[in-house]
């Protein structure tokens, strides 16, 4: 499809020659249009002398005496300065009746210059009711009123509304004096005969607001005291009110009050008038800065507001009176938003014992921000009395002032005649601590939680007031009373702290416990610390069940198994399900599990399939401490592979602690005089040999009936083992091979065990 | 005539001109009067002069030093006081040098690995790179052409030069020999007047006609095969010797091969292995650093790695090893470098966070064993940190402990054995417990702390020392370490400064840098934390609280403070501030950034309450920053949107010309991490907030005293030095809100017993809100105003704080030490017992307050003061022995003149209170001229010989205190 726009740039556009006009004959037409043109059109003397020819200057001449008062109308030289397309619009308009010639001049669509001769014209035409009347040259003037420069207006307006009354139209003269009175230069007196106009015609309220537009516009004249415009305002609001407009009567009022000076004291009825006007026209806030003014030129407004009470009991009347003007000023300006001036008035009225003020104060005060002066008038009256339960209201006024000293004594006593305020009780509390005065405090909120004992803020203040106070075990008593819900991170972590630190197991379980509920657990920590408690407590299965709630939700986690493998060989004395906790892929890459894995091997009764979940290389993998590879190498040795058992011994060299290491391996392996060899080799002069050590040798010596030298060897340990212990008031037990065994042997496995 | 003589003696070693002049004057004048006088006079200038000569003799024999570290960051404390500065190329210098002359080299190895700028720059010219097959994105020049070898000898050092680098000292390591003498020759070529040393190649450093230094780099071994090299050769320039030694060297050993070279004429430094820049001689070295180990594999141990800040040692230690002069460093066992060298280490302490990785623990034992050799004391807190029986037997066998070392399950009936009433039952009485109960007793030289027995299983006794010190160290274990009440409330069982002092005093006196006080008194500053500035007061008319903390406090109170403001409330993108505020709010910033006891801060953008997206433990927090209107275009942090950003921010469109935003003040969890920190000072300004400390009524325990300063990576967090008024009030969650008057009780419990922190005054601007926590706040400040009190401005106190860190302390001799600083920390405490200050033999000191049984040294602010310590003379002085110093200011000095009869110095301008100033040193009741900005009056000395006089700010005063002197004379 072919591109319009590109079309004519297309070869297969029109391929023909254009037709055109040539450029030599369109010039020649020109030039002979404007010749013909000059030729033919008369200019202005010739039209003048035209016009003097017709004899339409003595007319125009005659029009202008008459309508304008002009003596001399016009010369013949001012018509001359006139254009032709002037004059002939005159002439034309001269050839005209009245109407047509208003007609003509306001013709919507014909806009003729309004000037001295269109005037005289129109005055002309309407001048006479019996030609036209007023109501009908108004209806063809009043769209284009406009067009007409305000002098001639006026003029126009005074004749038409003098022909309107006259005619008994006021309604019309109304219209005509209200545009009139638009103009600037409208006087009172048009003013003034403009309302009444429309006071005639039954338009009170149109008149009002058009004087009330008419004195906006003249501020000074609105203010003014003369007694011209005193009456004019006056006139206004009989209007207004004539007219059902109590809103224009009160801004008549209202422009009256501003006129007052300063210095000028508002009178009663003054006010009166303007609140009555204001309320039948909504409009209080208007009022409220005359009701202020007028409130201000009362005596007892000046005094100062703690003298209220006096005034009130020495002048009772006139204080009624007072009162009165008050009330409304507070109301008017709670009406309004004028909230400041509200709290003012309600502040001195209830200085007065008013209560409804007060309330109203109490409502206002916080918002305001004026919380201080309602304070000092709580703390000055005795409306309090009334009101008791503000006491606690004005304690925790008087403290969030700063002003501890004052608020203490209020609440001290409120709280000792209303035990039954938890809060006050609470508050009390938080005053005192936030005074410093811990003891108090503490005092304070033991009373709150002997009285309110579901109090949950002040049960956990009392219990950080403990802590503080180094009664930890109060405060770990408080902690385990609180209900699950109650508690909270902070809680809890202070729960789990103090019962740590108290060694009570059982709440620091419970503590955890609630943790791992609480918060949102995303390692295994929490399950890691349940694990280690586990070993305090009395029945370690309530652990299990939390442990394997945690391997729920980490499945993966070797340290988690590892925990729980060692909470059921540990406490529970449970190598089988020890063991199958740790067989978990995940726990082959852990250190721990491993050898905690090989450590349990001789408990288990199928170590074979330990071996071979562990795998064929597990020595290789990690680097197994010693004693784990020589338990490993008697796993093997026992399940048939003595090359890797072998291959691990090797790897111990017969030195050092590697001596005594070795030995226990052959004990276990039965190899009992290799292991004297190897025991009595490395007791042989070391002098960091522990008494564990020389049981072990005596034990071996035992075992293979060598009496006398067991009987050394155990007195060797015994003389060691008092040596080491320090001088008590009771004389320890000793320890015996079964106890304990050298760091060689961990302490998770107890050899009693072994099969 | 002997007490003359003493004076020209000081003043000698001072070389003060003005002195010279205050002498010959009053000769003149004494031989003016009397005959005695003149006779005097001469004799006093004859002993001048002649130890003058002697001055000079003793200078002209001096020797200079030279200083050598590889690390990247140099603090300007690092360098002070050395004459030769061997730096990496990529060090970044600081700019003051001390002394004037000092020679700044740069390390440069041209086949060494390139920066990322040099090998592009390399690569626009069309030369050749080697990548490493080992560390990615690491390249070497291929030095095989013409070419490169230009480049590396031009373009290469030229970098280097313009970076502020006087020379060069070349390692050719590696490059063939032609290539050696190429680059060297072209180097002179290209920088004619640039010292050039050549490294560890005597040989091409006789190279003739290349002016080429000679730098060797030598274990102690080849040190006297060295010096005969040396000596037989004649150089230049002095050659530079690092004589490169391990820990257990002696001080005499490295004394005696510092004078060996130097008598070989080398400008030499012994100095580590590492070359970390500690150094054994010409001067010795104190070690001012704690090694904490910390950390665990993360995989292993199926737990976040932790940042230092979340250690014990921070928690609780920190701040007592800063108090006792130790600075932190901490240790990652699970990522860092498991070997570090013990020389510079005062202790190592073995955090409870730390959890060894099985696979490193014979590692790490030997290196504990490498710091145990070297005598370096070894703390364990907390617990046992081996899993591996053979480790726990090493630990056993090595360390002499004995037991099992095994933890005993379900031990009960635990009870005491002893405990040492002098450093335990600190806080909270010890008592005995069965938690983490172990077979485990002290060694047997052991200073037993807390020892305590159980029955285990079987009913068997077992005994355990949790707590003890000996010749290695010792342990402080849990659960003997702290009585845990709460998560704000911990009371230590011990007291660790006693016990920590007791650890490290084998490592002889320590002159602590002290960041409390200042010209004698203790430090106040103040800072306020930007939030709440748009937030409406409870006031009548509810104005900003901004507009009452001005006019009610910053007005009212005339003390430096330094405000901050939250970038997004000023511009109302804040939650709750309305768009029609904003041009209040800028210009009621702008009229407080005005004040003239105001310095401007930043508190970030949208406050973060977690600043780094990484951290572990972030907090508690529903928010990633402040809420902000949804119109805001800003999601999740950006560090440099809240740093960079903010500052620009207030820079450009709040502050008057002539001041800058000094601070970065951290919001939210104060927890910046490294990457904001190196942000704030890539700016050029300082960061504080985070620490909280909080040591009152509410918070009874020491331990609530936090450290001055967290190190993050390779950068520092400055702790504000006390918290805020949100933990004092109760976390602002009320009732009320007056709690942050309390902040006095810290203010003395961390004056008294010891002075452990400045007076910080920080706050919110919300603190506005109501009327209680107002008048709290003004309570404070009237407090203040009573105390007596040194205001330095946040900013000064940052500065001061990192200087007390990266200060040096050498030993001179007994009694005598150098101590070289940034210029910003002024303070030196010593214990009383050591004696008092000798101003004619110290150098930069302007005198010293006791106070607690300590000296409180106050110096000039110069890098390197020489201080030399005295038996105290007789306090007042006798007539004749006048040595006036200064006891204490409240706001800074700055000395134009200090002798020991006249002072002339100028006052800190920038005050806005009078200043009260201390002089000492002259007779009981004697009398002073005082000239106050050309007035001039009598001052009386009072029966302590004390001068105390008021002085306006910026007044320039001459303190004459001649007459003693005259009216022995009389």
């Amino acid at each position: 499809m072919p591109n319009a726009l590109a079309m004519p740039f297309s070869n297969e556009a029109g391929t023909g020659e254009p037709r055109v006009v040539p450029v030599k004959l369109l010039v020649l037409i020109v030039c002979l249009s404007l010749l013909g043109s000059y030729l033919l059109v008369p200019d202005q003397s010739q039209l003048v002398e035209r016009l003097m020819m017709d004899q339409q200057y003595s007319r125009i001449q005659d029009m202008l005496r008459s309508s304008l008062g002009n003596e001399d109308g016009v010369d013949a030289e001012s018509l001359q300065k006139l254009g032709s397309e002037r004059l002939a619009s005159l002439s034309n308009l001269l050839r005209l009746t009245p109407r047509e010639q208003v007609q003509t001049i306001f013709a919507a669509g014909r806009p003729l210059t309004y000037d001295r001769f269109t005037h005289a014209v129109t005055l002309a035409a309407v001048k006479y009711v019996d030609v036209m009347t007023p109501e009908q040259a108004w209806a063809l003037i009043g769209k284009q009123v406009d067009r007409i420069p305000p002098g001639y207006l006026a003029d126009l307006t005074s004749v038409l509304a003098h022909n309107a009354l006259a005619t008994g139209k006021p309604d019309v003269a109304a219209r005509v004096l209200a545009k009139s009175a638009e103009l600037p230069q409208a006087t009172p007196v048009q003013a003034r005969e403009m309302v009444q106009a429309f006071r005639w015609s039954g338009k009170a309220a149109e008149g009002a607001l058009h004087l009330r537009r008419w004195l906006e516009a003249r501020p000074d004249l609105a203010s003014s005291l003369s007694p011209d415009m005193m009456e004019l305002r006056d006139l206004g609001l009989q209007v207004a009110l004539e007219g059902g407009s109590p809103g224009d009567a009160l801004d008549f009022q209202i422009m009256g009050l501003k006129a007052i000076p300063q210095t000028t004291a508002i009178s009663e009825p003054q006010i009166k008038v303007a609140m009555s006007l204001a309320t039948q026209s909504s409009r209080t806030g208007d009022v409220v800065p005359w009701l202020k003014r007028f409130i201000e030129g009362l005596p007892e407004h000046k005094l100062d507001w703690r003298s209220l009470p006096q005034q009130k009991v020495s002048s009772p009347d006139k204080f009624a009176t007072y009162a009165t003007w008050l009330t409304k000023y507070a109301q008017y300006s709670d009406w309004s938003s004028g909230f400041d001036t509200a709290f003012d008035a309600h502040f001195r009225l209830a200085a007065c014992g008013e209560v409804p003020s007060l309330d109203r104060c109490l409502a206002l005060a916080d918002f305001l921000g004026r919380i201080e002066e309602l304070a000092d008038l709580l703390q000055f009256t005795s409306i309090t009395d009334q009101r008791p339960e503000l006491q606690p209201k004005l304690a925790a006024f008087l403290a969030n002032l700063g002003r501890d000293e004052e608020a203490l004594p209020i609440y001290q006593k409120w709280v000792t005649d209303h035990p039954e305020d938890a809060e006050a009780a609470h508050d009390l509390g938080c005053l005192l601590e936030d005074m410093g005065r811990e003891e108090d405090a503490l005092l304070a909120f033991a009373n709150a939680v002997k009285v309110h004992p579901e109090h949950v803020a002040s049960i956990k203040k009392l219990a950080e007031s403990c802590i503080r106070a180094g009664k930890h075990a109060n405060a770990l008593q408080l902690y385990a009373g609180l209900p699950e819900k109650a508690h909270d991170h902070a809680t809890l972590e202070n729960y789990a702290l103090l019962a740590e630190s108290l060694d009570q197991h059982d709440q620091l379980f419970r503590a955890q416990v609630l943790t791992t509920r609480q918060t949102d657990v995303t390692t295994v920590e929490p399950y890691l610390a349940i694990a280690e408690t586990a070993s305090y407590l009395e029945n370690p299965e309530p652990a299990i069940a939390e442990l394997e709630k945690g391997l729920q939700r980490f499945p993966s986690s070797p340290a988690l198994r590892v925990a729980i493998g060692t909470v059921w060989l540990r406490d529970l004395t449970n190598p089988e399900r020890c063991y199958a906790a740790l067989k978990h892929d995940s726990v082959k890459q852990s250190f721990e599990g491993v050898t905690l894995l090989i450590e349990i091997g001789a408990l288990l009764p199928n170590p074979p399939d330990l071996l071979a979940f562990l795998g064929s290389d597990i020595e290789n993998k990690f680097s197994l401490p010693p004693q784990s590879r020589l338990e490993l190498a008697v796993l093997s040795h026992r399940c048939g592979d003595v090359a890797r058992a072998e291959r691990l011994f090797a790897t111990v060299p017969e030195e050092g602690r590697g001596l005594a290491y070795l030995a226990e391996a052959k004990t276990q392996l039965g190899e009992l005089d290799d292991a004297i060899r190897l025991m009595n080799r490395y007791l042989e002069g070391n002098s960091r040999a522990t008494s564990e050590d020389w049981i072990a040798l005596g034990e071996l010596f035992e075992q293979t009936g060598r009496a006398d030298e067991a009987d050394h060897a155990f007195q060797q340990s015994l003389t060691l083992l008092t040596s080491d212990l320090p001088d008590t008031k009771e004389a320890p037990t000793i320890k015996s091979t079964q106890a304990s065994e050298p760091a060689s042997v961990s302490p998770r496995l107890s050899p009693a065990t072994e099969p | 005539m002997p007490i003359y003589s003493l004076h020209e003696r000081q003043n000698s070693i001072k070389g003060s001109g003005e002195v010279d002049e205050t002498l010959n004057g009053s000769a003149r004048f004494a031989g003016f009067k009397y005959k005695l006088g003149a006779s005097l006079g001469i004799t006093v200038l004859s002993l001048y002069v002649a130890i003058c000569c002697a001055a000079f003799g003793q200078e002209g024999e001096s020797t200079k030093l030279l200083w050598v570290s590889r690390a990247n960051k140099i603090s300007p404390a690092d360098v002070a006081g050395f004459d030769v500065v061997v730096v990496s190329a990529t060090a970044k210098l600081p700019s003051a040098r001390v002394p004037q002359s000092q020679l700044r080299l740069a390390l440069f190895e041209p086949g060494g690995v390139l920066t990322a700028k040099q090998r592009d720059l390399a690569e626009a010219q069309g030369l050749v790179v080697i990548a490493s097959v080992v560390r990615e994105n690491e390249v070497k020049l291929d030095l095989s052409t013409d070419a490169a070898i230009s480049f590396a000898a031009r373009d290469l050092p030229g970098d280097l030069i313009s970076k502020g680098f006087d020379g060069l000292v070349v390692s050719l390591a590696g490059l063939l020999e032609d290539q050696q003498s190429a680059l060297l020759k072209e180097m002179r070529v290209a920088f004619p007047n640039v010292p050039l040393y050549v490294r560890n190649a005597p040989a091409l450093a006789q190279t003739e006609g290349l002016n080429l230094g000679c730098y060797l780099e030598v274990p102690i071994s080849e040190v006297a095969g060295t010096a005969a090299q040396l000596k037989a050769t004649r150089w230049g320039r002095p050659p530079l010797v690092v004589a490169l030694a391990g820990a257990e060297i002696t001080p005499e050993r490295s004394h005696e091969i510092a004078q060996t070279l130097q008598q070989a004429g080398a400008t030499c430094v012994v100095t580590s292995e590492k070359l970390d820049g500690f150094t054994f001689a010409p001067l010795r070295e104190k070690a001012r650093k704690a090694l904490i180990l910390y950390g665990w594999d993360p995989r292993e141990a199926e737990k976040a790695l932790i940042p230092p800040t979340d250690t014990m040692t921070a928690e609780l230690f920190q701040a007592p090893l800063e108090h006792l002069g130790l600075e932190a460093e901490y240790l990652d066992v699970g990522s860092g470098n498991l070997r570090s060298s013990p020389q510079g280490y005062g202790a190592v302490i073995l955090d409870a966070e730390l959890d060894i990785p099985t696979s490193r623990e014979s590692d790490f034992m030997g290196m504990l064993l490498e710091f145990k050799a070297a005598r370096v004391p070894i703390l364990f807190v907390g617990g046992m940190p081996f899993k591996r029986a053979d480790s726990i037997q090493a630990l056993r066998d090595e360390f002499g402990l004995r037991g099992t070392l095994q933890e005993v399950p379900h031990a009960r009936d635990a009870e005491i054995v002893s405990v040492d009433e002098r450093l335990m039952n600190f806080e909270a009485p010890v008592v005995a417990r069965n938690l983490a109960m172990m077979d485990m007793r002290a060694p047997e030289d052991a200073h037993v702390l807390v020892s305590q027995r159980c029955k285990d299983v079987d009913d068997l006794a077992v005994v355990w020392t949790p707590a003890f010190l000996c010749s290695w160290g010792g342990m402080w274990l849990d659960p003997h370490i702290l009585m845990r009440g709460s998560q704000d409330n911990y009371f230590f069982l011990g007291d660790p400064y006693g016990i920590l002092s007791e650890l490290i005093a084998q490592g002889g006196s320590l002159p602590v840098l002290d960041s409390t006080t200042r010209d004698g008194m203790r430090i106040f500053y103040s800072h306020i934390d930007g939030d709440g500035f748009g937030s409406l007061t409870q006031f009548r008319g509810h104005p900003f609280c901004a507009e009452v903390v001005r006019d009610k406090i910053l007005k009212a109170f005339p003390l430096p403070v330094t405000v901050s403001i939250v970038e997004a409330e000023i511009k109302g993108m804040a939650q709750g501030i309305d768009e029609s505020w904003k041009p209040k709010l800028v210009d009621l910033a702008k009229s407080i950034f005005q004040l003239p006891n105001v310095r401007a801060a930043s508190h970030s953008f949208a406050h973060p309450y977690q600043w780094d997206a990484t951290d572990p433990n972030p907090g508690i927090y529903t928010e990633p920053f402040m809420t902000l209107k949804p119109d805001v275009p800003y999601r999740q942090v950006s560090v440099d949107r809240e740093i960079r950003g903010s500052v620009d921010y207030i820079n450009s469109e709040l502050l008057p010309k002539d001041k800058k935003v000094e601070l970065m003040l951290w919001s939210g969890n104060c927890r910046p991490g490294a990457e904001a920190l190196r942000l704030v000072e890539d700016l050029g300004i300082y960061n504080m907030n985070g620490g909280q400390t909080i040591v009152s009524r509410l918070y009874p325990g020491i331990a609530g005293v936090a450290p001055r300063v967290m190190p993050w990576g390779d950068e520092l967090q400055i702790h504000a030095s006390n918290q805020n008024e949100f933990m004092y009030a109760n976390g602002w969650n009320g009732p009320f809100f007056g709690g942050f008057a309390d902040v006095v009780d810290t203010f003395e419990r961390t004056e008294s017993p010891r002075r452990l922190k400045p007076v910080n005054v920080y706050y919110h601007f919300y603190s506005a809100t109501s009327l209680s926590s107002l008048r709290a706040l003004e309570k404070v400040h009237r407090w203040c105003m009573a105390q007596p009190l040194h205001g330095v401005s946040a900013l000064e106190y940052a500065q001061l704080a990192k200087d007390v860190r990266d200060a040096r302390v050498f030993e001179l001799g007994p009694q005598a030490w150098r101590i070289c600083t940034g210029g910003h920390a002024r303070t030196i405490r010593l214990s009383a017992d050591l004696g008092r200050p000798d101003l004619g033999r110290s150098e930069g000191v302007t005198g010293w307050v006791t106070h607690q049984n300590s000296v409180y040294v106050h110096t000039d602010g110069r890098h390197v003061v020489n201080l030399v310590f005295r038996d105290g003379g007789d306090e007042p002085p006798k007539p004749g022995n006048t040595e006036l110093r200064l006891v204490s200011s409240s706001a800074g000095l700055k000395f134009e003149e200090f002798g020991p009869w006249k002072i002339k110095f100028v006052v800190n301008p920038l005050v806005m209170t009078p200043v009260n100033v201390v002089f000492s040193g002259v007779p009981a009741n004697s009398s002073c001229d005082l000239t106050v900005n050309d007035a001039r009056s009598n001052l009386s000395a009072d029966a302590l010989g004390q001068l105390k006089f008021q002085i306006p700010p910026g007044a320039h005063i001459v303190l004459d205190a001649q007459r003693t002197r005259y009216a022995l004379l009389q």
